[in-house]
């Protein structure tokens, strides 16, 4: 029976040409336009790490003075901590994994005289940063856990400057010139692109990541210049680098591995210990002094990840949507009306009206399909003119299986909904009113 | 003489179409004039005055990296060089560069009680030498400039005693008008003289609602990290300095390395890249909207044309003129846009308070309305006219054959 439908449908699409492109490029273009859009949200506000995204908590501390918070956060709490505080919750064993961070960068100064020196951006980090963020290793390994404590010049490199330093080549062992000081190779990484960076948002939702990474512990040694943002509360005069990190200057950042809801609370108690425990030495004087844990998820919606123009088109993609269906009902109706004749003969050759009003679903749903075929291929167009337009979201922007799926039952389901009315009113024809005009 | 009481029985026979169509005009309205509205918006907020000589500008960084690197005899040395450079208007040494999305800032005050009562204004601080405004192209209203013996160079923070502000922070720290000669409060101990005010002056974060207060001090940090600002004589200036300053500069000195070497404009072409985006997308949206509607708007009326082509030919023979004709099928269409564009203000109406209590838009253009209103008859007549000039070619003969 489908077959005949099919066929059926074949032959309709044949003899209204231009009606049935009409609406295919209407629900072409209704696709086309909110897939673009569809793909763009849906792949910044994609999970960048599934398996561990709710285990993983970015820790921020109330350590402003009286009077003082953070007007871009909803909760006030500041993005980022001191470094006196990222030093003394290190000490907390509850954790299974923990790391501070810090973006910084390097002069890469290559041996060979004739390749020029480079700036290169970097981080600074714990051993377990690796293990936590599951970074893939092509060759060695994270360094040794005594450097967190006893720092040493070493270093962890990706594949991308393992290939412009050493060709490619395993580089454990070997020597890079950061500026003035030389650091030993322990590791390379593999191309390591989370998307959006969730374990930096301070610094560009979607830029790249870093090339290099040191050990935290060389912070007051090589004094590493901050990249990232450095927020102040307090009137201090920070005159070196090691008064800047004895100051309430907020610049360094910290995430734990909590993998239990019974670990979480132990490490919130902990917090809420350490603070108390500097407010006897006069710190954490504000009233809302405390300590937030967020995980991966919810500290993506704390940076708005997803921007709020990308909100806005969204909902302009779906009322494009609506008038290309509601377009299309219209043309449906135009064609299936046209056809009352031939039905009025269907129906008095016994035909059912239900057989009618399927015959007719299926028609729409021939066209709801090659739609939705132009409305992917439109998509893709979509896809393209979004890449060149935002030079940043290239990673993000291609449609998966889940999308494309998504597209064609979209575009399916659309038209079926919109044919419903026209194929309702077709099958109700009175035969008799054809045949005698017949 | 205009049918309307046929139209409307006609229209009402049709109740389904002409409700689709109704419909349909009525989303792309609001579609159309809501993203019309934000277009404006952005285009408004790319082209604002940044008070700078923006296409007469560049700027880049210096990295500098060995151990025994003198800051201040290489920045003197460099500043000399760009200053004796051809086509080179003026040169200076910043610590933040207008427009460029990233730099330091700090609250200030007009009375220490302001101060007390942490009551301060964000400002973007811009250090630089007694070159520095000159080198913007930043006016100067009241005052005066700096003086090179006022300059202080530190590794540390500098004992600045003046300052020079932005008129816009001025009118917000001291609203009374008596900014110059007045007392700059930094939080703390820090106070400083206000010797100058300029008129307009952009800053760093174009996002941020004091975007246009901004605090200029004679101090230059000395760091691995330099930023510098060359206002050159011409636009040709501009393209060669960009090719070769890198060059030069390391010629001078190879301890270092130069990067983001950028003009002005395309500082600015950077900053606002997603709007630029946007308004792009939007359009677009606006236009492939209006396109679909149009299409099937031609669909409908030549659908219904065909439906009635005997009773065309019916009017056709009883007397009715070809312009009779033509004037019905696009006084319907004019009936239909007219409906549609009541329920699409409504409906824009009803858009705007939704985005504008999500989004933190600003304040609705209503002058767009009757702007889209207009649009949107001359896109019904337009796509009207071909399916109607169809309607009244149809033969007076037609009446008279049967089928």
């Amino acid at each position: 029976m489908l077959s005949y439908y099919l066929k059926l449908s074949w032959l309709s699409i044949k003899r209204t040409p231009i009606l049935t492109s009409l609406m295919i490029v209407a629900i072409g273009l209704g696709i086309g336009v909110s897939m673009t859009v569809l793909t763009v949200n849906y792949m910044m506000d994609k999970d960048p790490i599934p398996e561990k995204s709710h285990q993983l908590y970015h820790v921020q501390l109330f350590s402003y003075g009286k009077g003082h918070s953070n007007s871009q956060t909803e909760d006030a709490f500041p993005m980022q901590v001191t470094y006196p505080d990222a030093m003394n919750i290190h000490r907390s064993e509850v954790p299974l994994r923990k790391t501070r961070s810090l973006a910084t960068g390097f002069t890469v100064i290559p041996e060979s005289a004739d390749s020029p020196p480079f700036m290169q951006s970097a981080r600074a980090i714990d051993y377990q940063f690796f293990d936590m963020f599951n970074v893939p290793f092509i060759f060695g390994s994270t360094w040794n856990e005594q450097i967190d404590q006893s720092p040493r010049e070493v270093v962890v490199i990706d594949k991308e400057l393992n290939n412009r330093l050493f060709n490619g080549e395993n580089s454990v062992g070997k020597a890079v010139n950061l500026g003035s000081v030389r650091y030993t190779v322990v590791g390379v990484i593999d191309t390591w692109q989370p998307a959006p960076r969730f374990y930096d948002l301070n610094n560009g939702n979607f830029n790249e990541s870093e090339s290099i990474f040191v050990p935290f512990s060389l912070l007051p040694v090589h004094e590493l210049p901050s990249w990232g943002n450095n927020n102040g509360w307090k009137t201090e005069k920070i005159n070196n680098y090691q008064e800047k990190l004895a100051s309430e200057q907020m610049w360094n950042q910290y995430w734990v591995e909590l993998p239990t809801k019974e670990v979480k609370e132990e490490y919130q108690q902990w917090l809420e210990g350490y603070i108390s425990e500097q407010q006897k030495l006069g710190r954490f004087e504000n009233e809302k002094a405390g300590a937030s844990l967020k995980n991966v998820i919810q500290w993506m919606k704390v940076n708005q990840v997803v921007p709020s123009d990308n909100s806005i088109l969204v909902g302009l993609s779906f009322m494009f949507l609506a008038v290309c269906m509601i377009n299309t009902i219209g043309l449906l109706l135009a064609k299936f009306l046209r056809r009352a004749p031939e039905v009025g003969v269907r129906r008095a050759l016994g035909a059912s009206r239900s057989e009618i009003f399927i015959q007719h679903l299926v028609d729409v749903a021939f066209i709801g399909i090659l739609g939705g075929a132009l409305g992917l291929l439109l998509g893709q167009l979509g896809l393209l003119g979004v890449k060149t337009l935002y030079s940043s979201y290239s990673q993000l922007v291609h449609m998966d299986l889940t999308l494309i799926v998504l597209a064609i039952g979209i575009a399916l389901g659309s038209s079926v909904i919109a044919g419903m009315y026209p194929a309702w009113l077709i099958c109700r024809t009175n035969p008799s009113v054809y045949l005698k005009i017949q | 003489m205009l049918e309307i009481k046929p139209i409307l029985s006609a229209l009402l026979r049709h109740k389904s179409s002409t409700l689709l169509i109704i419909l349909q005009i009525a989303i792309t309205f609001a579609v159309v004039v809501n993203s019309t509205s934000i277009i404006k918006e952005r285009i408004e907020l790319m082209s604002r005055d940044t008070g700078l000589v923006n296409d007469r500008l560049i700027t880049f960084n210096v990295n500098a990296f060995g151990e025994d690197y003198d800051h201040e005899s290489n920045l003197r040395a460099d500043l000399e060089l760009l200053r004796s450079l051809p086509g080179v208007v003026s040169a200076a040494p910043m610590n933040q560069i207008p427009l460029s999305g990233s730099g330091d800032s700090s609250g200030v005050a007009g009375s220490q009680e302001a101060v007390d009562n942490l009551e301060m204004t964000g400002t973007g601080m811009f250090h630089g030498d007694s070159h520095m405004i000159n080198t913007l192209g930043v006016k100067l209203a009241a005052g005066r400039l700096f003086t090179p013996e006022e300059i202080t160079y530190s590794r540390g923070r500098a004992d600045v005693k003046s300052v020079i502000i932005t008129q816009a922070l001025a009118d917000q720290i001291y609203p009374e008008g008596n900014a110059l000669g007045s007392t700059l409060f930094m939080g703390g101990d820090l106070k400083m003289t206000i010797v100058g005010i300029v008129e307009h002056m952009s800053g760093s974060w174009p996002s941020w609602s004091n975007f246009n207060y901004n605090v200029l001090t004679p101090f230059v940090p000395l760091r691995d990290f330099q930023r510098y600002l060359i206002q050159a004589e011409d636009q040709e200036t501009v393209t060669r300095l960009l090719g070769e300053v890198e060059k030069l500069l390391i010629d001078r000195n190879r301890q270092r390395v130069i990067t983001n070497v950028r003009s002005m404009d395309e500082l600015i072409e950077r900053i606002y890249a997603d709007d630029a985006a946007m308004t792009t997308i939007l359009w677009v949206v606006v236009i492939l909207l209006v396109l679909i509607t149009a299409l099937g708007i031609v669909g409908i009326v030549s659908f219904n044309v065909n439906q009635r082509v005997k009773q065309i030919g019916t009017r056709r023979a009883l007397g009715a003129t070809r312009m009779d004709i033509l004037r019905y099928f696009v006084t319907e269409n004019i009936l239909i846009t007219s409906l549609g564009l009541f329920v699409g203000i409504t409906l824009t109406i009803g858009f705007n308070v939704f985005l504008a209590e999500q989004f933190e838009m600003p304040e609705f253009n209503w002058n767009l309305i009757p702007v889209g209103v207009l649009i949107m008859f001359f896109i019904g007549i337009v796509s009207v006219w071909l399916p109607a000039r169809r309607a009244s070619k149809v033969s007076p003969a037609i009446a008279t054959q049967s089928i």
